[in-house]
């Protein structure tokens, strides 16, 4: 069976993302409302690694969605996640947080959009981040404010995400020598790495908090924390004990993978041994190799494959400069033959039916593109942004110094 | 609609201002959009009332991951003194149709903890489980529950031996497992030591290439003295290195390919690695290969 190679279909792609752009979200993504500055990034990042976000918009538009950006910016420091969560004509600063994934969102996508983060409150968010960490060297998500007998506290729960998105705003903000803001007092960069160390399983994965499951996007949430405060190479987690359990959850696709729920379960019931035996199948390369003609990643041990996870496992591995080991070709063949959707945009999973989603697509595209795909722009596994757009903060005066 | 309702009458609602040039504008319902007007409206003031309570279920049920509203929703009930039972009624509705939700969990912690009883927890999440027994959030929880009420030894293991042999391949479950027998941070007994090992036998019987049983054998040779005797025999029951039509295991391949090369048996060792590269486990290739070459070196 010989049929054509597959590839990135890059117009598709560019057309979708380009109508995310211009056109409104449809009302599914009403549960993601409080994100509006994630997506807004993973929309203006996924044009960028495409190449085309400055062929595609006018430099005018560009600066009218920094000025949005900073319209969400707080004065105490950070950005708020959704222009939902302002009062506009009765602000109320206890219930319209800086929220810290947003901060981070914001400033990526600011830097992508070509703004010299002139306008940030470098300062003001430098002095929040240590208020978002906890005693255990966590960090939550926001503060609420203390009012009238009620004392403030740090909101959302103990998880890696959040310790990723504190060093990556330290790595953006402070510059390469600190560039003037040597005198704001720095969180706890140790108790941060203990947390880390301590949130390695017991099968050297990584999870949200300590004896949580190991988790591929909590542990990319970690080496990307520990790659950004410059420690990776000298921390004392069990290495080599990481590598195989991020090799492990690529998996080799098969034919129960491709299909509904509602198949699976028909033929699982039925009385035709064949097709049950068939579930298991898995379509091998022709070159007697043995190996798998497509395998993408699982984020857990003996779950389905996933399109992110291609992202997160792929670029820990990156990370731990390890990206050599995984079966490239099978990755990219799982994600251009079974998640690539036909109207551009990867769908979660490859089953049939199924739309694209924001996220999805953005991590799939970040996936390919650490695998040097043609027509995608490099990518820095750690920042997940292009390269070309971590050189234009790192070439910012204050931040090279 | 709060537009028609008298008990909103004294209520000015608060629109969203998106700006003229917004990223990632949604289309919200006229529902979605007149809840989050009202709902502002309250937050704006502080307003911890009945009717504020009310409209933070309206706003949740849409946007159940809107992250204010919840705390906002937990000031309410503490300025009423409303009866805790009755939300956690509320959260099983919630939790059920949400099931993805990570606030909602978060949010059942903070009433379960003022209410300091566990009664009915766990059943609930038993409740969870059959609709999705490895959901993240409900282990994460399960293990705040257990560590807040004292629940060791209040049949955590015979509920995790009911899902295994539900499901020998729930690594949740396998790691729950894990967290109870090693977290407390007490001397683990010889007798749990032997009731651990005897239990990854008897799922290594039943699904020799499960990987769950496999890494938490490591687990347990890294946390207890376990005679290295008894794990290589385990390994070349399932992985015999003279007889390769006989294997039945990459996993017990890949632990036996570890304590040769421990062993300094160099050949051994990368017989099971050239094995593992080309007839049980092709897809890490590389890695297998890699591993060779490292124990090589």
């Amino acid at each position: 069976m010989s049929t054509a190679p597959p590839s990135l279909n890059h117009p598709r792609h560019l057309k979708y993302w380009l109508r995310n752009l211009r056109t409104f979200l449809p009302s599914d993504y009403t549960p993601t409302d409080l994100n509006r500055l994630t997506l807004g990034f993973f929309i203006v990042s996924a044009l960028d690694l495409l190449g085309s976000l400055h062929t595609s918009t006018t430099p005018e538009e560009r600066n009218q969605w920094i000025d949005w950006i900073y319209s969400n910016q707080l004065p105490d420091g950070g950005f708020r996640g959704s222009p939902a969560t302002q009062f506009v004509t009765a602000p109320n600063s206890r219930w319209d947080p800086a929220n810290l994934p947003a901060t981070f969102f914001a400033i990526v996508a600011l830097v992508t959009l070509g703004d010299d983060l002139s306008r940030v409150n470098r300062k003001e968010i430098l002095e929040w981040l240590p208020i978002l960490q906890r005693d255990d060297g966590s960090f939550g998500e926001w503060v609420l404010e203390a009012h009238e007998g009620d004392e403030g506290q740090i909101c959302g729960g103990r998880d890696m995400r959040y310790i990723y998105f504190a060093a990556a705003l330290r790595w953006m903000l402070r510059g390469k020598e600190g560039s003037g803001m040597e005198d704001i007092a720095d969180w706890d960069t140790g108790k941060a790495v203990d947390f880390i160390i301590a949130s390695q399983s017991y099968d050297y994965g990584i999870a949200e908090m300590p004896y949580h499951e190991a988790h591929a996007g909590m542990t990319y949430c970690a080496l990307g924390a520990l790659s950004l405060l410059g420690v990776l190479k000298e921390t004392a987690i069990n290495r080599d004990g990481l590598l195989s359990w991020l090799l492990s959850r690529q998996v080799a696709f098969k034919n129960i993978h491709g299909m509904t729920e509602e198949d699976y379960t028909e033929i699982q019931n039925g009385d035709n041994e064949e097709e049950k035996q068939a579930l298991e199948e898995v379509e091998l390369m022709d070159d007697g190799s043995g190996r798998p003609k497509c395998a993408g990643f699982n984020g857990r041990c003996n779950k389905m494959p996933d399109t992110c996870y291609s992202f997160w496992v792929g670029a820990s591995l990156e990370m731990l400069k390890k990206f050599h080991l995984l079966n490239i070709q099978a990755n990219r063949r799982f994600l251009l033959e079974k998640t690539q959707h036909i109207i551009g945009g990867f769908k979660k999973l490859p089953q049939p039916g199924g739309y694209p989603d924001i996220l999805h697509s953005y991590l799939g595209l970040a996936a390919l593109s650490l695998a040097r795909e043609e027509g995608l722009c490099r990518l820095d596994a750690a920042l997940c942004v292009s390269i070309q757009t971590k050189e234009r903060l790192t070439s910012l005066k204050w931040w090279s110094g | 609609m709060y537009s028609q309702d008298p008990d909103w009458d004294d209520v000015v609602p608060l629109p969203q201002d998106d700006g003229d040039h917004p990223l990632a504008q949604i289309n919200y319902s006229e529902e979605y959009a007149e809840a989050m007007a009202y709902l502002r409206a309250l937050m704006a003031k502080d307003e911890l009332s009945e009717r504020a309570l009310k409209i933070t279920e309206h706003v949740i049920d849409l946007n159940p991951a809107h992250y204010t509203v919840w705390l906002y929703r937990v000031k309410c009930l503490a300025a009423l003194e409303a009866d805790l039972k009755k939300e956690l009624q509320f959260l099983n509705m919630k939790a059920l149709k949400h099931e993805k939700n990570y606030q909602i969990w978060h949010h059942r912690q903070l009433v379960v903890n003022r209410l300091g009883d566990p009664t009915g927890e766990q059943e609930f999440i038993k409740e969870m489980f059959e609709k999705d027994s490895k959901n993240y959030h409900v282990w994460s929880y399960r293990q705040w529950l257990v560590k807040r009420f004292d629940l060791w030894e209040k049949g955590e293991i015979e509920y995790l031996n009911t899902l295994l042999e539900d499901d020998v391949r729930n690594n949740s479950a396998w790691n729950h497992r894990f967290f109870i027998v090693f977290s407390r941070g007490t001397p683990v007994p010889e007798d749990v030591i032997e009731r651990e090992i005897n239990f990854v036998e008897e799922s290594v019987f039943l699904a020799p290439q499960n990987p769950s049983p496999w890494n938490y054998l490591r687990g347990l040779m890294n946390r207890c003295n376990i005679p290295s005797d008894r794990v290589k025999k385990l390994c070349q029951h399932y992985a015999p290195l003279d007889n390769p039509a006989r294997i039945k295991s990459s996993h017990a391949l890949d632990l036996l390919a570890e304590i040769m090369a421990m062993e300094e048996n160099g050949k051994e060792s990368a017989k099971a690695f050239d094995l593992l590269a080309t007839t049980f486990d092709p897809v890490r290739a590389p890695f297998w290969n890699y591993r060779k070459a490292s124990i090589a070196a």
